[in-house]
């Protein structure tokens, strides 16, 4: 059991290069959603101010 | 095709349908793109000739094949702007040309990091690669452009422009392993064609370019709500959203 995980984990020697390219995309994936629900945030709150300004 | 025309043409109903639409769309994305990871990574079998290591064939085929038909929906966005004059239509090209720009780099980044066990090289001046790296260029001039003219509808024009012109790219990118014989394999997915992948590994492959789609939707859709807000900020039906956002 351990050893079929820990081999899993290695992937077979190229555990650096499959495990980089799962957390580039997953990183990737997410930085996107929440960049753009900050974003939507940030902008709320400008448009309210500037409404409340004009 | 002209009820599609028409519901693209009131920034206020694209809106509020939007709403309505994205968490299910968010949602069935990251099922999808989990089951899809676990399944790629733990279930799929493992490849007898490049091992674990084509494990990465589950983001690098989704993400090159987002990377195209994104621009293609460009493509289709700048007709729509520059003949029927559709103004959401460039919205919705620049918050696709955005998601479009990152799977263009995930694509090549995992292209890096599958080529260098598989090839013994981070990168070649191959064929596919070359005409992947210009479409990422595109990507990246058309987000310049979106900020380097302040009048945003003569840029949504140039952009329009600069998208149509950039589409004799995408055929270069899929016939390119068939017209020069360099070191990328073809494809292992052809429409109407018998894949050239088993099954056990096939069923993961197309879970993820499901979720893959899902998520561009969903972003696409997240940035295009952003983007209208502040473009109809005097209209009344974007100061009543605002009223009622706590």
């Amino acid at each position: 059991m351990m050893d079929g995980l820990i081999h899993w984990i290695a992937m077979g020697g190229y555990a650096r290069y499959v495990w980089l390219a799962y957390a580039t995309f997953f990183a990737i994936f997410i930085a996107q959603v929440v960049h753009a629900k900050k974003q939507k945030k940030r902008l709320v709150n400008k448009l309210k101010h500037w409404i409340k300004s004009e | 095709m002209w009820r599609a025309l028409s519901f693209l043409a009131s920034p206020k109903h694209f809106y509020h349908k939007m709403q309505r639409w994205m968490p299910w769309t968010g949602g069935f994305a990251w099922v999808l793109l989990a089951v899809g990871t676990i399944w790629g990574l733990c279930f799929a079998p493992v490849d007898y000739q490049q091992g674990h290591a084509y494990r990465m064939i589950y983001i690098h085929v989704p993400a090159a094949m987002l990377s195209m038909m994104l621009y293609t929906l460009m493509g289709f966005l700048s007709v729509s702007l520059l003949i029927w004059r559709i103004k959401l239509a460039g919205v919705l090209l620049r918050a696709t040309s955005s998601v479009g720009a990152s799977m263009a780099l995930l694509a090549l980044i995992t292209g890096s990091l599958w080529g260098k066990p598989m090839w013994g090289t981070w990168w070649i001046w191959d064929a596919r690669l070359t005409s992947e790296f210009v479409l990422l260029l595109l990507y990246l001039a058309i987000l310049v452009l979106q900020h380097s003219y302040q009048n945003q509808q003569a840029a949504d024009h140039l952009i329009a422009i600069l998208s149509l012109v950039g589409l004799i790219d995408l055929p270069i990118i899929h016939y390119s392993v068939y017209w020069w014989h360099t070191l990328h394999q073809g494809s292992s997915l052809i429409a109407f064609a018998k894949p050239s992948i088993h099954s056990s590994m096939l069923y993961p492959l197309l879970v993820m370019i499901g979720g893959f789609m899902m998520y561009a939707i969903f972003v696409i859709l997240l940035k295009t709500q952003n983007l209208l807000l502040d473009r109809e900020i005097g209209t009344q039906w974007v100061q009543n959203i605002l009223d009622e956002t706590p």
